[in-house]
């Protein structure tokens, strides 16, 4: 049986790409000593190795290229340690947003009265985009110091590491976007053609927070406690982003904070493609696709001023 | 003369501005706006060093404890800065092996060889082709998908060396790790290895405190000095005056009498 096993798991991980060793190794042993949990392990193992594969396979037909290759693979790993040093791995993504959503569900609808309409999925939405943002960002603030050993003894270059870092916060959310669209199947969201506003949309999260998590550890370079004060920020940008109400009585109120904080208008257009199927907010889109791409810039700029910095002060 | 230096260094300098007590936090910041150049204390790490390295030569640095030797390694690497006015010139791809190094404790070495290969420039696919020639060479069969937190010192610098000369680096820099590592078996291989990466044309900068393998292996030896450059050239020569400078370290009213 064990021998049985071994082989599978071994044939799996020898089919797509590696994804599954670190927890392969681990998992060998968990094998010899307690055979109740083959069947879950099993599962666990071909489930990561599925999504793993596919997007493997993507990247495959792509042209070899050294530093896409090497921005995978730190993604990757990046990955596989967040999420499979724990049994329940991958879903710990998931349990997090979704008693958030048990919580503030209940208190919005029973307290406050809240009218949005399909206030679960409405909720649902807001907290994993604005999740991917904050460990984003809050989880960039250990990329310096964890990947010293590359930054010190061969000459990386470090946006790849913010790169590669934001991508593999991507494939958590790949997995809970999948489950809010079989959640939006039974909850009947409005889904039509105007779903394909969520690539640029999605495309906008992607270089906010990159963005975003080069600055912060620029900032980091010089101050080593900017995490709190970072913690607080989002902890602002929570409340003010449109998560829990809708983004427009906020612009109803403060009409140019739309134009300051970018995930007015994410939260909107995605909200408007997966939700309700209706037209993104074409300005908005336009003006937050421009807002991520010279935040990138600018950030990239004041980086490579101080990168040199960082053997010497971190 | 036709032949480009790969590393050249002319005026290069060095210092670190240390404060006796470090500004890190947000309140010291916020607190110490107004004073923050003021109490600044100047550490000369590295003083106008001029020398230059061909393709394919094997310098050897030495120096005592704290005289810059790793100040000038960070400089080549391009992890840090060098002052203004100094030129620094270090082409290709770089990589340093120190003990201890290049590696992220909690991953394979399966992992580590893929990351660290591919940002030496090497292709999946190329690591792919040379990834057991590396375990081989390293005589890690046995520990593939083992995280690199349980090997040994001499484990993790046999398998950075093994990495460093499977992936082609253009230029070494070896921290103490010279003229061969871990056990009788493994230092014939790597001191044979470090033979042959000279004939292959490949540049090494080493610093080491052994006389002799710095005797035995370098083309030229740089010799500084609390921050500053003694001497660069003929090994020969360097050592003598290194051996100068040790006495007088030892016996400093020998010099006077």
């Amino acid at each position: 049986m064990v021998l049985i096993i071994n082989q599978k798991v071994n044939s799996i991980n020898d089919k797509g790409t590696n994804f599954a060793c670190i927890r392969n190794n681990r998992h060998m042993k968990q094998i010899t000593h307690d055979s109740a949990t083959f069947a879950t392990i099993l599962v666990h193992v071909e489930k990561c190795n599925m999504l793993g594969s596919i997007v493997g396979r993507a990247v495959k037909y792509l042209p070899e290229n050294n530093r896409l290759e090497r921005i995978w693979k730190l993604a990757q790993i990046d990955f596989l340690r967040r999420y499979y040093n724990d049994r329940l791995g991958l879903l710990w993504a998931l349990i997090n947003p979704l008693f958030q959503i048990a919580v503030y569900y209940l208190v919005f609808t029973n307290i406050f009265n809240s009218r949005e309409e399909n206030f679960i999925l409405f909720l649902f939405l807001g907290i994993l985009i604005w999740g991917v943002f904050s460990e984003a960002t809050k989880g960039s603030l250990a990329i310096l110091r964890s990947k010293r050993y590359l930054i010190e003894n061969i000459q990386v270059n470090k946006l790849d590491l913010f790169i590669s870092h934001t991508i593999s916060v991507f494939m958590g959310f790949a997995f809970n976007i999948t489950i809010y669209l079989i959640f939006a199947v039974f909850l009947e969201a409005n889904f039509n053609l105007n779903i394909w506003a969520i690539v640029p949309v999605l495309i906008t999260l992607f270089i906010v927070c990159m963005g975003t998590a080069i600055l912060l550890n620029t900032a980091y370079i010089f101050i080593d406690d900017i995490k709190h004060l970072w913690d607080i920020i989002v902890f602002i940008g929570f409340w003010s982003s449109g998560i829990l109400y809708s983004v427009d009585k906020i612009v109803e109120v403060f009409p140019a904070f739309v134009y300051l904080n970018p995930f007015l208008g994410i939260l909107k257009n995605a909200r408007n493609a997966l939700l309700y199927g209706i037209p993104p907010d074409y300005f908005l889109l336009l003006y937050n696709l421009t807002y991520g791409l010279v935040l990138v810039l600018v950030a990239n700029f004041v980086f490579r001023k101080c990168e040199h910095l960082i053997t010497e002060k971190l | 003369m036709g032949i480009e230096p790969v590393i050249e260094a002319r005026h290069l300098s060095k210092t670190f501005y240390v404060r006796e007590k470090p500004v890190r936090s947000i309140r010291e910041v916020v607190l110490n706006f107004s004073r923050l150049a003021a109490q600044k204390h100047k550490i000369e790490a590295l003083k106008d060093i001029n020398f230059s390295v061909n393709r394919g030569e094997v310098i050897g640095i030495i120096g005592r404890n704290g005289s810059g030797k790793s100040t000038l390694l960070n400089l080549i690497m391009g992890s840090m800065k060098p002052d203004k006015g100094s030129y620094l010139k270090a082409e290709g791809r770089i990589m340093k092996l120190a003990l201890g190094m290049g590696f992220d404790p909690n991953l394979s070495a399966r992992h580590n060889i893929y990351v660290n290969g591919s940002i030496l420039g090497l292709t999946f696919k190329r690591i792919g082709n040379v990834f057991w020639d590396i375990i081989g060479f390293a005589d890690l069969e046995d520990f593939v998908d083992t995280p690199i937190k349980y090997y040994s010192t001499g484990m993790k610098t046999r398998l950075a060396f093994s990495i460093a000369v499977h992936a082609d680096a253009d230029v070494f820099l070896l921290d103490e790790i010279v003229g061969g590592v871990g056990d009788e078996g493994f230092k014939k291989k790597s001191q044979q290895i470090f033979k042959d990466a000279f004939l292959a044309k490949r540049t090494i900068l080493f610093v080491s405190h052994g006389l002799k393998n710095i005797k035995d292996y370098s083309d030229k030896v740089l010799l500084i000095d609390k921050g500053r450059q003694v001497a660069f050239g003929d090994p020969a020569e360097v050592l003598a005056e290194y051996k100068k400078l040790s006495r007088q370290f030892e016996n400093p009213h020998l010099v006077t009498s």
